[in-house]
């Protein structure tokens, strides 16, 4: 089933409850506003979902219920009752369809007739006989009619029929069809076919699957469909609905209980769990040390170490087991981004075409989620600044339809999401004199800038080419504010562009907040942690290796000259210089820098908790993390903190 | 080997997996007066399907109820398959 229609039947099945709660609640209480707002609501969103799909019947009973309930909000009048029963109907019936869907990827071939009929009962508040025939939706398809009606001994209550279909390959997808059938519990009768007539010995293919198998099993359905779960195409399971409603709404729970939607702090509570193990097993290492001490202890040690990594094995599936739970596909953001580009080409004029690749690609729940903001941002620019009016496009021979393209890559353990338009690109003239206007740099430094590190001027803040403050990028958010809500998602933004052609922005993301290195690093007897992604390399320089340029320092790498900072004046406790300096070299964006510490410990793996409390209004501070002998470690956010 | 080829009968036993098919249908199209003799803990549709079609007289036990009840009598039956 595709992610989309995967998606639907999980939000359809919450809408329909969520509607057939506040319509049963109406009936109590038929003044009660909240609950028809919310059941409007439901029905309303539920209908807009089921227009991404070709489900017409679905549409148009829900469209005649929305109306329903329309009127009475909009009339301020009470629901009335006689109609809270069709459209309840219109919800049992909609679950039905859906799970039909679901199992078989189309609507019941009943479901035309079934539809219109419920909305002539919405229209005239009668029902159309028989009764409620949407109920009678679970007629049996001809196969099962016909397979029980071969076995009128069977009692048809609670029976489910079933037919399978091994496809003729399906020996070599490793099915094994007479197994799975051997699987099926309560079976009370079964008949086997086959596709084609047996061919002679010497024709016969053995590694065809010929055979069809029909039966009747007292099992639950959905212990049924479980057996097949993998096959859906192969599997059809009926069973005879209007003897037994009262196994409905079982039913309908039991096939959606495949996938739970669970609190996010659930899980994120088991991912801090993981964090702790980490850090009780990192402990271990001091065992190892003592016990490498003792007399005769080597064994011991050597048991402990050994058990040590036992364990770390353990941790690491279990972290990866847990992270994975917290995995989403792109493409539940990336989806709502051309509701977003339609919107903004009906502000801007500017005829739009968004093209998105790479949405089955997953990431953590919190970075996809996250990353609709500085989408956002970026897409708002590239129309701002990026793409040209209709009439300028056309004398640069550009199609009329300006493109955004957002493709996003699977990159080892990162994701690459490239935001591309085809506008004018950006002029690095123009960025050095709005730069230079705003004072952010001098003349001759605006004269000395090389291309990146012109572009890079586009990430400083209070930085806007735009002349005009406009309705959409003009808000204030600049690419800076894009850039910060990036690095908060542990990630970095790059920016490539040619005039005339476009701007491509690309940003480079952690697919999970999994594990991240963290070097300690000490400085006037605090330690710190310092992720090790943003570290280029450590080296030690004598301290006359350091010149002064002004107030600043620096010092020269392989003929590159690379400005200096001392972490103990960043932290607030500075401390004389020392005959040999320790310096990590970190690469931010286009430049370098070096960062003196004063002294550099042990590099471990970690779960980065982001920080809480009180920590989380301190800039610069990335997270917090247990050391082995549990005291707590701040990690710093270097770029934040150098900004 | 799961399926021993013998003088008068092939015997089928342990985990017979689906690459055995072959070699019984080669075995039962070379001697199809061959008795097979079911031994096995368990037989892949594919093996089924090469008895069902061929029809060789089939003795011993068949691994689950499925097949005794539902396949057995299939092989067993001497009419055309429905």
């Amino acid at each position: 089933m595709d992610d989309l229609l995967a998606q639907f039947v999980i939000e359809a099945a919450e809408l329909t409850q969520q509607a057939a709660e506040d319509l049963l609640a109406l009936d109590c209480e038929p003044g009660n506003r909240a609950r028809l707002d919310s059941a409007f609501r439901a029905i309303h969103t539920l209908k807009g979902s089921v227009g991404l799909f070709d489900l017409a019947p679905m549409q148009g009973a829900l469209h005649s219920a929305e109306d329903l309930l329309d009127l009475a909000i909009k009339d301020n009048v009470e629901l009335d009752p006689t109609r809270i029963d069709p459209i309840l109907a219109v919800l049992e019936w909609i679950d039905r369809c859906v799970q039909h869907l679901q199992r078989v990827g189309t609507l019941p071939p009943t479901a035309e007739d079934e539809g219109a009929k419920l909305v002539l009962w919405l229209a005239s508040g009668r029902a159309v006989t028989p009764a409620p025939s949407p109920v009678a939706g679970g007629t049996l398809p001809q196969w099962a009619a016909k397979l029980f009606d071969a076995n009128p001994a069977i009692h048809r209550n609670g029976a489910v029929a079933l037919r399978y279909t091994p496809a003729p390959e399906c020996f070599f997808s490793g099915d094994d069809p007479i197994s799975l059938m051997a699987g099926v519990p309560e079976l009370v009768f079964a008949r086997i076919s086959t596709r084609e007539n047996w061919r002679d010995p010497a024709e016969f293919d053995p590694f065809r699957s010929n055979l069809i198998f029909e039966a009747i099993s007292m099992a639950k359905r959905a212990d049924i469909e479980a057996i097949f779960r993998l096959i859906p195409d192969q599997i059809a399971i009926a069973h005879d609905a209007t003897t037994d409603p009262s196994e409905l709404p079982a039913e309908s729970h039991e096939t959606t209980t495949r996938t739970i939607r669970v609190d996010l702090a659930r899980i994120d509570d088991i991912v801090g769990l993981v964090g702790e193990l980490l850090t009780a097993k990192n402990g271990m290492s001091a065992l190892v040390t003592q016990a490498q001490l003792l007399d005769g202890g080597l064994a011991l040690s050597r048991n402990v170490a050994a058990l040590q990594q036992d364990i770390g094995r353990l941790v690491a599936q279990l972290q990866r087991a847990a992270t994975d739970v917290r995995m989403v596909p792109l493409g539940d953001t990336l989806r709502r981004l051309s509701r977003l580009v339609r919107e903004i080409s009906g502000q801007t004029g500017k005829p739009l075409q968004l093209v998105v690749t790479g949405g089955e690609i997953e990431a953590d729940k919190t970075i996809v989620d996250g990353l609709y903001e500085p989408l956002l941002h970026i897409i708002r620019n590239a129309v701002d600044h990026g793409i040209e009016p209709e009439e300028q496009r056309q004398i640069a021979g550009k199609p009329a339809k300006g493109t955004i393209s957002v493709s996003a890559r699977q990159v080892g353990h990162r994701i690459e999401l490239a935001v591309g338009d085809d506008g004018r690109g950006i002029e690095l003239g123009h960025i050095r004199s709005t730069a230079l206007a705003r004072g952010l740099i001098s003349a001759e430094a605006a004269a000395a800038l090389g291309e990146s590190d012109c572009l890079e001027l586009l990430f400083a803040p209070g930085f806007s080419t735009s002349e005009t403050v406009s309705d959409l990028s003009g808000r204030g958010v600049g690419m800076d504010a894009v850039r910060s809500s990036v690095r908060r998602l542990g990630g970095k933004v790059t920016i490539s562009s040619a005039v005339g052609t476009g701007t491509t922005i690309v940003l480079s993301l952690p697919t999970s907040f999994a594990m991240s290195r963290v070097i300690l690093v000490t400085v006037a007897g605090e330690q710190y942690g310092v992720p090790m992604e943003s570290i280029a390399e450590t080296v030690r320089i004598p301290a006359s290796a350091i010149t002064q340029v002004r107030s600043n320092e620096a010092f020269a790498l392989r003929d590159r000259t690379i400005p200096i900072l001392r972490l103990g004046d960043i932290v607030g406790s500075g401390a004389p210089g020392r005959s040999e300096e320790m310096l990590l070299v970190l690469e931010i964006g286009a430049s370098a820098l070096g960062l003196v510490v004063d002294g550099i410990g042990e590099r471990f793996e970690t779960l980065l908790r982001p920080p809480a409390g009180l920590l989380r209004a301190v800039r610069g501070i990335l997270g917090t993390t247990v050391l082995g002998d549990g005291r707590i470690i701040m990690v710093l956010d270097l770029e934040a903190l150098l900004a | 080997m799961t399926v021993i080829v013998g003088e008068r009968e092939i015997r089928l036993t342990g985990r017979c997996g689906v690459d055995e098919a072959e070699a019984l249908l080669s075995a039962l199209s070379i001697a199809p007066q061959s008795r097979v003799v079911l031994a096995a803990e368990h037989v892949h549709t594919a093996l089924w399907q090469v008895l069902v079609a061929l029809r060789p007289t089939v003795i011993g036990g068949a691994p689950d109820r499925f097949s005794a009840d539902y396949i057995l009598p299939l092989i067993a039956q001497k009419d055309a398959l429905p």
